[in-house]
């Protein structure tokens, strides 16, 4: 057989390594943003503070980033590769990595952003900041008293967006945050402290 | 079964709340109350949208606001409503931060058109943040037609969401201070739109003059420069 001619068996092979699985961009979407979704809830995320904990909620979070990650790289190089063959298919893997591209940027933009959240009071024994991004839940971000100071701070990872909140004081008193603009929360006429969470 | 178990869990969820079990009694107190609450959450998941948002208006309202139970059903069930609505005025591929955002602005008297307009300017791009500007401005009384225009400009116009962000504050920071609302967000966004270099807003903001006399101050109209 010459160099150059062809060899059934191998343009099989090659032909069968080419042919990938039909890939549904609905469901690439599901996945991405499924594993964005993992990081977003605030109440499930770590305080920065705890450093145990927070080390290992960081891996699984970075599973799933690496996990999500792969699948990209994999549907990209798929359609990359299909490229120079099936000459037809180019338009339609192009919008399908351009899907990909936006899905991945969603993604990203959608993910939590380190907040920090200052408060001053010399006679608190316990602070929390609670809001809509930790459910109310005071034992979720604990704050942490400055060494012979007044100030209580903590910094939470939050989603980007509007959030209302404010600080639980020794588990029994809600305060505003005096720094920050209040409103009335439509539904339940309560007061709340605001902060818009964008990412730069 | 599936109710059974949302039930479940949702109770596990309020009982969580450690030191707060008095308050989260009023709901697992009031069976008809919890059964409600829980059908609405998982036809709310079962419906594909988010419920973190009316878990934490629930929780919300039994620690913090002290709200009585049938009120409690009554805003799940509303904010269940403004979520699918948020979604339909977001199509077609809203993310669930989206909808959380959207729900948020229609429960703050933002129209459901406003949210598309949005959507429309912003194209595949997530809204969240500029719906909470958006919902900012308006809860800080600026119009929201006006609200809704400023916002969808500045995004044409390039503003990312940190600019934006910037913006809502200056304007609820100007309101505070007791600038007049819909002067405020005028005011601002000629800052911030001649930043973008959008044609006419330096002059309109005066910025091109600050600029270029160095900090000295600007003349009053009619009087030229030496």
């Amino acid at each position: 057989m010459s160099k150059d001619a062809p060899d059934p068996m191998l343009d099989r092979a090659i032909d069968e390594l080419r042919r990938l699985p039909p890939m549904d961009p609905a469901a690439i979407r599901k996945i991405v943003n499924a594993a964005a979704e993992a990081r977003v809830s605030a109440a499930d995320e770590p305080v920065v503070v705890a450093n145990v904990r927070g080390r290992s909620m960081r891996i699984w979070s970075a599973v799933g980033l690496a996990a999500a990650a792969a699948i990209a790289g994999f549907v990209v190089r798929g359609q990359f590769a299909n490229g120079p063959v099936q000459t037809a298919a180019v338009g339609p893997a192009m919008t399908e990595t351009e899907t990909l591209r936006t899905v991945v940027s969603s993604a990203s933009e959608m993910r939590p952003i380190l907040q920090q959240f200052v408060f001053e009071n010399a006679s608190a024994h316990r602070v929390s900041v609670v809001g809509d991004f930790n459910k109310w839940n005071a034992a979720a971000a604990p704050m942490q008293r400055s060494a012979g100071d007044a100030t209580w701070s903590v910094i939470i990872p939050v989603v980007p967006g509007r959030h209302i909140y404010g600080f639980m004081v020794d588990d029994s008193v809600f305060t505003l945050d005096p720094r920050a603009a209040k409103v009335k929360d439509a539904d339940l006429g309560t007061e709340g402290s605001v902060v818009i969470v964008g990412r730069p | 079964m599936r109710r059974l178990l949302s039930a479940g869990l949702f109770v596990a969820c309020v009982a969580s709340v450690g030191r707060a079990q008095d308050t989260t009694a009023l709901i697992a107190g009031d069976a008809a109350a919890s059964a409600e609450l829980s059908k609405i959450i998982e036809a709310t998941r079962a419906n594909g949208l988010p419920i973190d948002p009316i878990l934490a208006k629930i929780r919300q309202a039994v620690l913090f606001a002290h709200t009585p139970a049938p009120r409690i059903v009554a805003v799940a069930r509303a904010m269940s409503a403004r979520l699918e609505e948020a979604r339909a005025a977001l199509a077609p591929n809203p993310t669930q931060l989206d909808i959380a955002a959207g729900g948020d602005a229609l429960g703050y008297k933002v129209s459901a058109q406003s949210l598309k307009d949005i959507r429309r300017v912003s194209g595949n791009r997530p809204v969240a943040v500029p719906l909470g500007v958006l919902t900012q401005l308006v809860t800080n009384q600026v119009d929201e037609k006006k609200a809704t225009k400023i916002v969808a400009d500045l995004i044409r116009n390039g503003a990312n969401s940190d600019m934006l962000v910037a913006y809502g504050n200056q304007v609820s920071s100007d309101v505070q201070s007791g600038t007049k609302p819909n002067n405020a967000a005028d005011l601002r966004n000629m800052g911030l739109s001649a930043v973008l270099g959008v044609p006419g807003a330096a002059a309109a903001a005066n910025v091109g003059d600050a600029l270029t006399s160095a900090g000295a101050p600007t003349p009053p109209p009619g009087k030229k420069k030496p």
